[in-house]
């Protein structure tokens, strides 16, 4: 149906601007050639008349017929991919050309901001991936897809659930808070898709709404090109929101031609990885017995749990794999459809359409996604008039398991049942009822309207406007069965949102050549808005299953909320890029934002940047030299100034709290029934100085060329300084309020970034080789913090602590006793020289098999309890991954091709939480509690069992209280580092007599393999890349599971 | 050439004209999702929720941390009843030791009752610029701004007078401030500082309310001025005696304004004990003898779940309750309060001295439950509702906090006697509660006792009248009889202030100008 209707759609458009282009009559010489390459013919080539706008582009058969306006012509021959190729005509009528695939990235045109520009002439740094790269890649996102691919991009997949967010950060993460928000870590850059900043910030947390990836509603498959402005001077042009890097998204456009089709679709399935290592059955039995044997006192020894010794009790006779209950094997499919065509005056379109299906490894999780995607251009008004509407719609539908995006199988390391325990029928079924019986239904809406007008009022002269509105809405729909809400009755939620994001942007570029200067420049305004609305109810303590709305609930057990939040953002910028002779490259920007999230004091920001760049290799004495193997060779630097905003929208208000009569064991809204209003004492004070957070960056960089792209290198070193950001500061206990914000946090970012492209293998080679290796170094350091840069501990979700924020340190360092091993003995627990006593927590001293936690302050005494700052607690290490990248190899030979793509993060430290859970869960308790709990399979472990003993691990830990199983200590931080095999990918193309006599234009053929291998440094981390931005690895969220699939591209 | 400049002209004019026109709109948005300062204090119900807010504020401050109120002023007198072990550390605090992490970190913070009085502050700044034409929709605006100016100030006060019997010096803070993030970090106050505005504050909230309530559903849980006066009765006695610990000898001007001033609540508040007949409907709330109560019943739905009263409740009592409940009242404390003589009995085959106790005092029948257990409970606040009915579940206490109360007031008749050597009208006021509430003949003191005799009977008939009030500590300190009755505090330690509580030093991190209290100065 689609198919049809476009079909129609675009003839009747072509009719249409058919009678809108006025015919004229020239002195006409018509010539006519096919264009090829090495494999075959190429249809979609652009053949124009070099000077004029005279062009046409190949058919399915690489034909082409031109009229030509001037005997004397030149025509020039351009695809994407290929290089160019001017002809002079010479009066023939006949002209073929075999294109030749191009290794060179510089002839390339980037995206920066509002302009397009050859990467030759390019001063920022920049970097880019084509559609190619992307495409039939098993991910729910194309953000996942960064992964590795791009220098300065650091991609980390910390869930491997499908249709949720990846942590994504360029050069670098700046984002500070002072609690513990997992979601909530790394700060993303601005995503720009077909230049329409996307709303991709979340006012909801993923528990709330559908935590639906805002991202995954684009269909990886419309996307064209991929540019990642990394420094200043490309940024900001984005002024306030470019601190954190922006990712230029171009979707495809059509070719103009007769209509193509093509058809791609694959097939395959998701696995689940190694489970965690378990004892089952009487194996566990033995080791627990001989461990309490072994470690009780003789007396206690007489109440040793029933559970381990009465091994006839049904009950407890067991041999159940709790992980195992859980996990299914997912399939995953997909299938894209395109179209596009064009026909005389310009008029392009494409339509594209796809499914996405995939299930995750965990019971009733998955992500489904149908998108259309429509792409037109046409030309009116002498073809000055350029009409460019985008239009586009994904809906899609994401399983959550049981509902938490932390907690997919809601047993965490600490909390897995022992296996021992029989599972019955009512348990199993209640335990599974949350995947099987649940209703958890989320739908997210995407509409994008675009509408790009260009008009050419000279060939110098161009006016530009772009309009778009973004809808966006989705519900989630929530059922829980009676048996699943302890018998209290079931329960029902409901929550939608509504985003709308209106912007217009109106633009006026001026480009011109004068001699040897080369001038561009741009003035441009816009305007955006955008609001956010949600609303949600819910009831409890229902009284039928089978009611999955909040209907029938008893009044005071319903509860109902809605939300509004909005934003303008007024802008007014401007460019400048001038050349002299194509060596001497200036770029200027400036950008000034005004945002209703400031107060009146402080509502404009300005952006300025600059941007150098000399071609070396266009000088004389390198172009005049015979045999110079540098093509290229440029030196660039830039340094500007950029901004994010603050997430709150009312910040310069003095917000209030209505129902502000909340107590302890009372959530009163009213005092004596008059509703309780009071000023948000938390931290709702009027903030109407705060200003613009900052970012000054430099970037000085080199891109080379050898051999005319044999050999590419490109290499930048970058500082970026954000001052200014906002963090929260104690206020003075007597004002009644706790926090506000202030400009106070300062963040430096410092790096490298080294790409490095190889084409080893001669031309004439039918076996190619093409490798890309790129490599980025940041290291993070927190520069200022609010009152005084005193230490401020994060208020963590745990006892334990583990994280401060600190002068000098990485962001979201970790916080931990120093282990210095295990105490061999009593008598090796050290002593206080002047009481006699011996080292100690509050609750007793020391014994032998406990782990020895450095007395950084000498007291002999540590105290576990203390979550301010503590004593005997350093910072250490960083969770901020400090190398990362990837390294690309295809290999092709006549029809077959091969790619090898690795991703790898070195130089991160992790924090085991998952080991040290494993071990604590009987740390608070007796050995009723140590039975109870799964544990690790003991005889792997080097573990402390009696006086003597020099062993890795301590005891088991049986209610001591000495908390020496604390994850805050420096025995579970581990490094993080790992290279992943990401993706394998073999692929056939069929030849073209195959294809002449099928009558198709392309097929190929392709099995893929995603995460196929990871070599992690750490032994004791099931996957070192399922870390959160917290760097700490809890072994409880999902895992990131290896998909299979086998697909076929077919283009008509 | 020329037509392209006026094209560009154009277009220009245009779009610069839209947006002079709504771009002044556009980077101004305000909230909708909350009310705020600026859009705020614009009508009487405004001001009427801000004054809900100061006294939910309140009833926060005093709640938080296992109903503080009751820690201050009961557990750690320790005889009254006896908190278990549950792994918090809380019932370190019944030895005298109040450094234990836990407790440091939450009973020995004040931030709670600053918000209370920031929230005060608020409204004595603006509701005077509430004018008549503002407050159109009350019927009265000068008396309405009178009144709600009177409860700031009481709340202010009360606020400040729990402090000081906690903490002894604590800052003072009267402004709200205009720009609270350059405010200044403030200094301890010295405690007559803060016992003279507790007494100013007092005085200009006294002159502000009435006797009556305007709004009769108001009456007891928001301030009139019987609870502004019991408030000033409390604060001269505690004035009076605990200004310089070291001396016995009270300050008998504050004595006599004490004095004065719950005689005028008796002559003029229109007040009347309750009949011992209902006497436990005092606990729910609202009787006539309630002189200043905070809200919790669940009419309002402001009932709660972990109210004082619940932590000693079983599951007899409130369903899914544990059957051993945290707290309990010692066996010592029945029997040294209502036990009488003991007397010869025949059991049978054998004579036994039994101290018999006395079980017709309405308050020993009313007030405890599970007597001849080890572990008697206090059911003075079990009045259970439950939410849902139907599956017994969701249970809160509706019991209003009782702050004052006129039996209080009259009881404390007794102490100010014996301050002024009275000894035989201490003597017959302890004898008229007695009386009153059914007690035994055995019960009744002879005349003539010595002073410290009858001091003792005293402290027997509050902690009888008033347990678990949150008075008793205090009572033990004005008096001096902590001696007596609590271990912990040896003379030693009451002299150099060990009675107060240390400050968190968490507050002290921001504030360089505070200073820890003395006596726990290198202890925390």
């Amino acid at each position: 149906m689609e198919l049809n209707f476009t079909s129609l759609f675009s003839r009747l458009l072509g009719i249409i601007f058919i009678l809108l282009i006025p015919w004229s009559v020239f002195a006409q010489v018509k010539i006519t050639g096919t264009v090829k390459d090495k494999s075959g013919v190429l249809p979609g080539v652009t053949v124009t008349e070099k000077g004029t706008k005279n062009g046409i582009t190949t058919d399915n058969q690489g034909r082409y017929s031109l009229t030509l306006t001037k005997a004397d012509a030149v025509i020039v021959i351009k695809m994407i991919g290929y290089s160019p190729k001017e002809i002079a005509v010479n009066g023939a009528t006949t002209i073929d050309a075999i294109l030749e695939e191009d290794n060179q990235t510089l002839s390339e045109v980037v995206t920066i901001g509002y302009q397009k520009i050859t990467r030759k002439k390019s001063s920022a740094a920049i970097s880019s991936i084509s559609a190619k790269e992307l495409s039939n890649l098993p991910a729910a996102s194309f953000d996942q897809l960064l992964q590795g691919r791009l220098s300065g991009v650091n991609v980390q997949n910390f869930t491997g659930q499908p249709g949720a967010a990846p942590t994504v950060s360029v050069r670098g993460n700046s984002l500070m808070s002072r609690g513990y928000d997992e979601f909530n870590v790394v700060n993303s850059p601005l995503y720009v898709v077909d230049g329409v900043p996307q709303p991709t910030e979340s006012y909801v947390s993923p528990n709330t709404g559908t935590g639906t990836n805002y991202l995954a509603g684009i269909n990886p498959a419309d996307i064209e090109s991929i540019d990642v402005l990394k420094d200043a001077s490309a940024g900001a042009i984005y002024g306030s929101r470019a601190a954190n890097g922006v990712i230029m998204i171009t979707t495809k456009k059509g070719i103009s031609g007769e209509p193509r089709v093509g058809i791609s679709a694959y097939y395959g399935s998701t696995a689940r990885p190694e489970l965690r290592d378990v004892t089952l059955g009487t194996v566990e039995r033995r080791q627990k017995m001989a461990l309490l044997e072994n470690q009780l006192p003789l007396n206690d020894q007489r109440y040793l749990p029933i559970m381990l010794t009465d091994s006839l009790n049904p009950a407890y006779n067991g041999n159940t794999d709790w992980q195992d209950l859980f996990y299914q094997t997912g399939r995953i499919s997909n299938v894209d459809l395109n179209l596009s065509g064009g026909g005389t005056g310009g008029m392009v379109y494409r339509f594209s359409a796809g499914a996405y299906n995939e299930e995750g490894i965990i019971k009733a999780t998955g992500f489904k996604r149908y998108s259309a995607r429509l792409n037109l251009t046409s030309k009116a008004l002498k073809e000055k008039l350029t009409i460019n509407p985008i239009v586009a719609f994904s809906r899609s539908d994401r399983g959550r398991g049981n509902g938490s995006a932390g907690n997919p199988i809601g047993l965490g390391a600490g909390d897995m049942p022992s296996s021992l325990f029989n599972l019955d029928d009512d348990k199993r079924a209640l335990l599974l009822g949350a995947y099987d019986q649940n209703l958890d239904k989320n739908i997210s809406n995407q509409l994008t309207l675009n509408l790009n007008l260009g008009y050419e009022f000279s060939p110098n002269f161009r006016f530009t406007s772009q309009s778009s509105l973004l809808s966006n809405n989705a519900r989630r729909d929530y059922s829980r069965g009676n048996a699943l809400q302890n018998n209290q009755g079931n329960y029902s939620y409901a929550f939608a949102d509504n985003g709308i994001d209106v912007r217009t942007s109106n633009l006026l570029s001026y480009n011109n050549t004068f001699k040897k200067h080369s001038i561009s420049a741009l003035i441009g305004q816009d305007i955006q808005y955008n609001q956010y609305q949600t609303i949600s109810a819910s009831g409890s303590n229902g009284s039928a299953d089978n009611i999955q709305v909040v209907n029938g609930f008893q009044q005071s057990r319903i509860g109902a909320g809605s939300d509004y939040q909005a934003y303008g953002l007024l802008s007014y910028y401007s460019q400048l890029a001038y050349d002299y002779d194509g060596k001497y490259v200036v770029s200027l920007s400036a950008r000034a934002d005004g945002s209703s999230r400031f107060g009146a004091n402080n509502k404009w920001g300005y952006f300025p940047s600059a941007s150098v760049g000399w071609l070396i290799s266009e000088e004389n004495f390198m172009k005049d030299h015979k045999n110079n193997p540098i093509t290229l060779f440029k030196l660039r630097a830039s340094l500007g100034n950029v901004g994010s905003l603050p997430s709150s929208n009312y910040l310069q208000y003095n917000l209030y709290n209505v129902n502000a009569a909340g107590f302890n064991g009372g959530d009163a809204t009213s005092y004596n029934g008059t509703t309780a209003i009071t000023p948000n004492f938390y931290n709702g004070v009027a903030q109407k100085n705060l200003s613009w957070q900052r970012a000054m960056q430099w970037n000085v960089g080199t891109d080379i060329e050898l051999k005319g792209g044999k050999y590419a290198f490109s290499f930048d070193v970058y500082n970026k300084e954000t001052s200014l950001e906002l963090f929260s500061v104690n206020l003075p206990v007597t004002t009644g309020y706790d926090l506000a914000m202030t400009n106070s946090v300062g963040v430096r970012n410092a790096g490298a970034e080294l790409t490095i492209a190889a084409n080893p293998l001669p031309t004439s080679s039918p076996f190619k080789w093409f490798s890309r290796l790129n490599i980025s170094y940041n290291k993070n350091q927190i520069m200022s913090l609010p009152n005084g840069g005193r230490d401020l501990v994060m208020s963590g979700e745990r006892f334990d602590k583990s994280h401060i924020l600190s002068v000098g340190s990485p962001i979201n360092a970790f916080y931990l006793y120093k282990t210095r091993g295990v105490f061999r003995s009593d008598a090796d627990v050290p002593v206080n020289p002047f009481t006699g006593e011996k080292y100690r927590n509050s609750n007793g001293t020391y014994l032998g098999g406990m782990f020895y936690f450095e007395d950084l302050d000498g007291d002999y005494f540590t105290d576990v309890f203390n979550d301010g700052i503590n004593p005997d607690k350093l910072p250490y290490g960083d969770p901020n991954p400090k190398y990362t990248g990837g390294w690309v190899n295809n290999f092709s030979y006549k029809n077959w091709s091969l790619g090898i793509f690795a991703t790898f993060t070195f130089d991160r430290d992790v924090l085991n939480l998952f080991e040290s859970d494993r071990f604590s869960n009987s740390s608070a308790g007796n050995a009723a509690d140590f039975s109870r709990y799964s544990v690790p399979d003991l005889a792997k472990l080097d573990l402390w069992r009696k006086q003597g003993d020099n062993a890795e691990y301590a005891k088991i830990d049986i209610g001591s209280y000495r908390y020496y199983y604390t994850s805050a200590q420096t025995f579970f931080l581990e490094k993080g580092g790992y290279l992943r095999i990401k993706s394998v990918n073999l692929g056939y193309d069929l030849g073209q007599r195959t294809l002449k006599r099928l009558g198709l234009t392309k097929v190929r053929i392709f099995g893929l393999v995603d995460n196929l291998a990871m070599f992690q440094q750490s032994k004791r981390l099931p996957d070192a890349e399922a870390v959160n931005g917290f760097g700490e690895y809890n072994g409880a969220g999902y895992p990131i599971p290896k998909k299979y699939t086998f697909g076929l591209d077919i283009q008509f | 050439m020329k037509n392209i400049y006026k094209n560009i002209t154009v277009v220009v004019v245009i779009f610069a004209a839209t947006c002079f026109s709504s771009c002044k709109k556009l980077l101004t948005e305000e909230p909708r999702n909350s009310t705020y300062l600026e859009v705020f204090w614009k009508s009487g119900r405004d001001a009427r929720s801000a004054i809900a807010g100061n006294y939910a504020l309140l009833r926060d401050a005093v709640t938080d941390k296992n109903n503080r109120y009751y820690m201050y002023g009961d557990a750690i007198a320790k005889q009254y009843f006896t908190i278990q072990y549950a792994g918090d550390g809380l019932e370190g605090i019944q030895s005298g030791d109040f450094t234990f992490q836990y407790n440091i970190n939450s009973l020995a913070n004040w931030t709670k009752y600053y918000k209370a009085i920031a929230m005060s502050n608020t409204v004595l700044l603006n509701v005077p610029k509430m004018t008549d034409a503002i407050l159109k929709d009350v019927e009265n605006p000068t008396t309405f701004r009178k009144e709600a100016l009177g409860q700031a100030y009481f709340i202010r006060a009360l606020s400040y007078f729990m402090m000081t019997r906690v903490w002894g010096d604590v800052p003072i803070v009267t402004e709200a401030y205009d720009d609270p993030i350059s405010a200044p970090h403030l200094p301890r106050s010295p405690k007559a500082a803060v016992m003279k505005l507790v007494e100013d504050d007092c005085h200009k909230a006294a002159q502000l309310l009435s006797w009556n309530y305007t709004n009769t559903g108001d009456a007891k849980v928001t301030a009139n001025k019987g609870s502004v006066y019991a408030l000033l009765a409390h604060l001269y006695l505690w004035r009076a005696t605990m200004t310089d610990p070291t001396s016995s000898t009270p300050n008998m001007t504050d004595v006599n304004s004490a004095d004065t001033t719950i005689n005028a609540v008796i002559a003029n508040g229109g007040y009347k004990q309750t009949d011992t007949a209902r006497y436990g409907t005092t606990f729910i709330g609202r009787s006539t003898d309630g002189i200043f109560e905070i809200n919790m019943s669940d009419n309002t739905l402001e009932g709660s779940n972990r109210s004082i009263g619940t932590e000693f409740l079983n599951n007899a009592y409130v369903n899914g309750y544990p059957t051993n409940p945290r707290f309990y009242v010692p066996k010592s404390y029945l029997d040294n309060h209502f036990g009488l003589e003991g007397e010869w009995v025949w059991s049978g085959t054998e004579w036994q001295w039994i101290v018999s106790v006395d079980k017709g005092d309405v308050r020993y029948k009313n007030n405890f439950a599970y007597v001849d257990t080890e572990r008697p409970m206090s059911i003075k606040y079990s009045n259970v509702v439950y939410r849902n009915p139907g599956q017994k579940l969701d249970a809160v206490l509706s019991n209003n906090m009782i702050i004052f109360r006129l039996s209080d007031l009259l009881l404390l008749k007794a102490e100010i006697a014996l301050y002024k050597n009275d000894t035989q009208t201490a003597t017959d006021i302890i004898n008229g509660f007695r009386k009153r509430n059914g007690a035994s003949a055995k019960a009744i003191l002879p005349n003539g006792m010595s002073k410290g005799d009858v001091f003792y009977e005293y402290i027997l008939e509050r902690g009888k009248e008033m347990f678990l009030e949150g008075h008793l500590f205090y009572d033990l300190l004005r008096t001096r009889m902590y001696d007596q009755f609590i271990d912990w505090l040896t003379t030693d330690r009451f002299g150099r202030g060990g009675y107060y509580w240390p400050v968190d030093p968490a507050l002290f991190r921001e504030n360089p100008n505070l200073k820890q209290t003395p006596y726990w100065l290198g202890k925390v």
